[in-house]
Parts: structure tokens; C-alpha cells; sequence
């Protein structure tokens, strides 16, 4: 009997440490710690006097035990090593994959953001960002070309179903040829500072790789994303730049002190999934990097053959708020706000539809749509927009056609629907805009009953509306408790 | 007379559910019924169930099972087309609305037989 009920036990707790092992688990990084917690750490006191799981002093240690689906935590503080220098592999390197519900999760621990840094010793952001001096990038010549300011990508995911949540970096977040990888999610990260991937310059690149099936699934979301720098083109300097991505989802940022294009997408040919990309509920601050006015524009796009969907961003003080090649991309309820051009269309594509737009301008002489109409023809298609002007001398133009005259731009067959010189009413009429609310609206003019878009004009449809980050939230990474009482009949 | 009329009916319908048993046109008429307690997290917005014709080998998803159905909000569901002859293993999971999903319910498990088909006929039949 008593043999009986040992092995019993032994069978059971055998059974049970198999299960365990071979499930994800929860552990941590805490640079404040002097060794390493095995199974003991303490979350409150930040000590291996707990029973919290393991916990790890080194980034290091803590990437290498990371394991697929698993969820690390890292405390606050400031985290770097010394690496070979690499294009693609970060200082932080994310390589298993999760699974469909339980990602790989890697979180600043809630309440707290810790950083990471591209180069140890250099947590700060490029200094001379329109430096070009040296082209191809030498990885780890710090004085040399912008993107090689930092060697390594501060962060790196490089496989299926991982959550990047709530980390500061210092440096470039790349998803480096990702082709056929999917279900990624960056979420409420402060990423800042250019890389050196593909040596362009970019703060946050994502890359499907130009070949099918792309990359799918992407999701970014509730970051604040800056200061990109030169990279071998100034429209490839993207702040956010996706390359053969698809189902891509970008919401709820805040873009600002960008070099070039502050979102650019590319290589829409080779996107993964339905191919399609939304843009929405960003806001788009002025660069203070700028080369003059050359240089920045709020989104962007090349090869692309699907429809970019962007709407309830607020597009603020951009040399091209509408960014280049903007051919197939539908804009809808969205504001802009003092740009030098508020939608632009150059290259040859299908279509440029705009509704629904709160245009603001406050100075002479801009554009609210240029669209250059190569050939092949573009089709324009504008309707139902607000054009607000306290400025003088505001344009129109789509091909040869370039009017400063809201009559004779309506007479050419635009905005039927539109409305000019109307007021729109801010929250902010001061202009102190500096934060997405101001532009609120305390009433509505316009009630476009025949739109398709809603009954008013701009970001900010009803008020409700949350434009780009907010943080007063953490970042949820725990999953909901398994349902109980299953019955099979 | 409306009794035996109904009797006579029945007689006829297991009949010929026997007459499909044996040739094996039923093969795949099966069925299960699953339900489970609803959780109480207010950002739950679904369940996911698995199942298979093995055990599970993991306690989270996928878990080795071969099939799933999003079943949305709903607490009860009726998978059909079961193999007859065959044992099925089930798990529930749940999920929020940022797609973070829960590790497996306690596994259920149910062996389709004709018996057991005529069993879930009849009890609806009761109704």
C-alpha cells in the first residue's frame, strides 16, 4: 500500500514538473538586482527574497532564457551591452516565435519604462541627424553617417506572434526580413533614434522583404515614434517605414521630430495577408529636425496597388502632409493643420479620394490638394471636405487646373459638397496646438448629410474620438483565466 | 390513433437511421453539445473551442488538437458531424478583445456512438 501511494507520488509530481516545464512562463529582467533569483525573486523588493520566478540581472541572460510564449518583464532602469555590431540583430533580440493567443511577450514591467540603449554608452539621440558623410554605413562609427550614429538596432523581432509593450529605446526597432511572419505588435513604446538596418535611418522599420508572402498582421499602436535621421534618401529617412507589409495597422501614435516621411509604405506588391494597411487615430507633430522645409511629410507611399486607408489623424505643420506618391490612399475625417501641402499626389496610381477633411490654414499660399496627375490619369476625388482659411492665397490644383478660387475648383468638378471660409470652431482657437485635443471642436457648421464619412469634417468627429497615445492606461499583457465547468453531452 | 401514429414514426425514423448506420452514409453525423460556465473578466469577448481525436499534449493552445471554432460569446455549442465509432477530446478557452487568449479549460471527452445519437435525438424529440 504504502509503495503504492510513493509511486503514486512520484508519478504524479513527475507528470506535474513535465506540464510545468513545458509551459510558457513569466520572469524578469531587474538590472538593480547583484545575481540572478532562481524562483525567488520578489517584485516588491526587488530582491531574491520572494517567490515570484526567476529573475535576471543581465539583458543578456534574460533573452537567452526566453523561450516561445513566454512573458518577460523588465523594471525600470537602463539596459545595453556591448555586441558585434549587426544590422539586424538588436541589442535586445527577440527570435521565438509565440503562438495564436499566447505571444512572446516582452513588457516594461506596468508603471514602469524601462530603456534600452543601441549603443552602450549612447542613450541619447543623434545629435547631427542630417549628417550624410558616409554612405554605405559603417557599424560602429559613431561620428560618421547619421544612421551609423547607433550599430546595432536597439530592439529586434525576428519571428511570429511577439508583443513588444511599454519600452524606451535609444535606437532603432526593426523587424528585419520578416518574410512570412506575422501577429507582431508594438504597443505603447517610446521609440526614438535612427538605425543602422538597410542604413536609413529610420526609428521604427519594418520589413516583409520583396517577396511574397510578405509580412502580415503588424499592428502599431499607442507609441510615441521620433527622430529618424539621413539615410540614403531622404523619402526612405521614414520616421515609420513598412516594406511588403500587409494588414498593417498603425493607430494611436504620436509622430513627431522626423527627417523624412513620418509613415512611408512601400513594396505593396509583395504585402502579406488582404494586403491592406490603415492608418488612423495618429497625431503628426512638427519636426524640430528638419532640414528647412524640405524633408518632413506625414504619410507616404510607393508600389503601392492596394488602397491605404487613412483617417482621423491630425496632420500638424508638414511639408507634405499627404507625403509623396500618394496615389491609393483613400483619407477620410481627417485634420490638417498648417501644412505646406495638405494631401500631395505625384506619382502615376489608380486613385487619390479625400472626404470628410478638416483643412486649417492659417498661412499664405499653401495647398489643400495638389495632385500632379501623371499619366497614367489618377483619378482625384474630393467631396464633402471643410477648407478653413485665415490666410490668403490657398490652392487647389489637380493637373493643369490650379485655382486659388473655391468656385471655379468646384466648377472643375470637386467638392460639390465642400465648404470654404467656414469656421471650425476649436477648442483651441488661441492656436496654441500643441496637443490632439486642441483641436477639438466646441460646435459644428457642417452637416454633410449625403456623405458616406459621417455628417462632419476632421479628426474629431464627435469629440469621443482618442488621437494619438495614451498612456494612462498600462498596457494589459495578462491573459483572461480559463473558462471553467466544460460539459460534453 | 395519435399516438401510435407518432410511434410508428419514430419506429420508421430510427430505422432508417440504422438502415444509414449500417450502409455508412452516416459516417459523419455525430454530434456534441459543450457548454461551459461564462468567465467574469469584463474584456472577455469570446471563446475558442479545440478539439480532436487525441488528448491534448499542452495546456495552452494549440495544443495538438486538429480543429477549432470561434464560437464568439457564446457559453453552449453544438459541434456536428462527428465521426461515429469515434472519441473526441474538448477544451474551451476564452478570450479579451486585444486577442489575448486564455490557456485550456479542463479537457472533455465523448466517444460518438449511434446509441449516443439516437440518445441526443430523443432528448431533443422531448422537447
Amino acid at each position: 500500500m504504502k509503495l503504492k501511494i510513493i509511486l503514486t507520488t512520484i508519478l504524479f509530481c513527475g507528470f506535474f514538473g513535465l506540464v510545468h516545464s513545458a509551459s510558457a512562463k513569466t520572469f524578469y529582467l531587474d538590472g538593480d538586482l547583484s545575481f540572478n533569483c532562481s524562483g525567488n525573486y520578489s517584485i516588491a523588493n526587488k530582491n531574491c527574497s520572494g517567490s515570484d520566478g526567476d529573475a535576471y540581472v543581465s539583458l543578456a541572460d534574460a533573452e537567452t532564457a526566453l523561450q516561445g510564449s513566454d512573458t518577460l518583464y523588465i523594471r525600470s532602469g537602463t539596459y545595453s551591452h556591448a555586441t558585434t555590431n549587426s544590422n539586424t540583430a538588436g541589442i535586445l533580440d527577440i527570435t521565438k516565435a509565440g503562438s495564436a493567443g499566447n505571444p512572446t511577450i516582452v513588457s516594461g514591467y506596468p508603471g514602469e519604462q524601462p530603456v534600452i540603449c543601441a549603443y552602450q554608452g549612447h542613450c541619447n539621440y543623434n545629435p547631427n541627424p542630417a549628417d550624410n558623410s558616409v554612405t554605405p554605413c559603417t557599424p560602429g562609427t559613431s561620428a560618421g553617417g547619421a544612421a551609423c550614429y547607433y550599430p546595432n538596432p536597439a530592439v529586434s523581432i525576428q519571428n511570429s506572434y511577439v508583443k513588444l509593450i511599454n519600452i524606451k529605446t535609444y535606437g532603432q526597432v526593426v523587424l528585419p526580413y520578416i518574410n512570412g511572419k506575422h501577429d507582431i505588435t508594438i504597443e505603447q513604446c517610446d521609440i526614438g533614434g535612427a538605425g543602422p538596418f538597410l542604413n536609413q535611418g529610420q526609428a521604427l522599420a519594418i520589413d516583409g522583404y520583396d517577396s511574397s508572402p510578405g509580412a502580415y498582421n503588424i499592428t502599431v499602436q499607442n507609441n510615441k515614434i521620433h527622430h529618424s535621421a539621413w539615410g540614403e534618401a531622404i523619402l526612405n529617412s521614414s520616421t515609420l517605414m513598412t516594406y511588403a507589409t500587409g494588414d498593417l495597422i498603425i493607430e494611436n501614435n504620436e509622430f513627431s521630430d522626423g527627417y523624412g516621411p513620418d509613415v512611408r509604405i512601400k513594396d505593396g506588391n509583395y504585402q502579406g495577408g488582404t494586403k491592406s494597411v490603415t492608418i488612423r487615430n495618429n497625431f503628426f507633430k512638427p519636426s524640430t529636425i528638419s532640414p528647412g522645409n524640405s524633408g518632413v511629410s506625414g504619410v507616404g507611399q510607393w508600389d503601392q496597388l492596394y488602397m491605404v486607408y487613412v483617417h482621423n489623424n491630425i496632420f500638424f505643420g508638414k511639408n507634405i502632409a499627404g507625403g509623396h506618391d500618394t496615389s491609393n490612399i483613400m483619407y477620410y475625417n481627417n485634420t490638417f493643420i498648417d501644412n505646406d501641402y495638405d494631401l500631395y499626389s505625384w506619382a502615376a496610381g489608380l486613385t487619390l479620394s479625400s472626404y470628410n477633411n478638416l483643412h486649417y490654414h492659417s498661412n499664405s499660399s499653401k495647398y489643400y490638394i495638389y495632385h500632379e496627375n501623371q499619366s497614367p490619369t489618377t483619378v482625384l476625388i474630393s467631396d464633402y471636405n471643410l477648407f478653413y482659411q485665415t490666410g490668403t492665397g490657398n490652392k487647389w490644383k489637380n493637373g493643369a487646373t490650379s485655382t486659388t478660387s473655391f468656385s471655379a475648383w468646384q466648377g472643375a468638378g470637386y467638392d460639390a459638397n465642400s465648404i470654404n471660409s467656414s469656421d471650425p470652431n476649436f477648442v483651441n482657437a488661441s492656436g496654441n496646438f500643441n496637443i490632439p485635443t486642441d483641436f477639438k471642436r466646441n460646435s459644428y457648421t457642417e452637416n454633410f448629410i449625403g456623405s458616406s464619412y459621417g455628417n462632419h469634417a476632421g479628426a474629431y468627429e464627435t469629440g469621443n474620438e482618442t488621437i494619438g497615445v495614451d498612456w494612462t492606461t498600462p498596457a494589459d499583457v495578462t491573459p483572461p483565466a480559463s473558462p471553467t465547468g466544460l460539459s460534453v453531452s | 390513433m395519435k399516438k401510435s401514429i407518432i410511434i410508428l414514426l419514430i419506429i420508421l425514423f430510427v430505422g432508417l437511421l440504422l438502415f444509414q448506420a449500417l450502409s455508412g452514409k452516416i459516417e459523419a453525423s455525430g454530434q456534441a453539445n459543450l457548454s461551459w460556465n461564462p468567465n467574469t473578466e469584463a474584456d472577455v469577448v469570446g471563446y475558442r473551442i479545440y478539439y480532436g481525436t487525441a488528448p491534448r499534449n499542452a495546456d495552452c493552445p494549440p495544443g495538438g488538437y486538429t480543429d477549432n471554432i470561434d464560437v464568439k460569446k457564446a457559453t453552449n455549442y453544438k459541434i456536428e458531424n462527428l465521426k461515429n465509432n469515434q472519441t473526441y477530446y474538448f477544451s474551451v478557452t476564452s478570450y479579451d478583445n486585444s486577442k489575448k487568449e486564455s490557456c485550456f479549460s479542463e479537457e472533455m471527452k465523448k466517444t460518438i456512438s449511434i446509441v449516443s445519437n439516437l440518445k441526443a435525438i430523443f432528448k431533443k424529440s422531448d422537447k
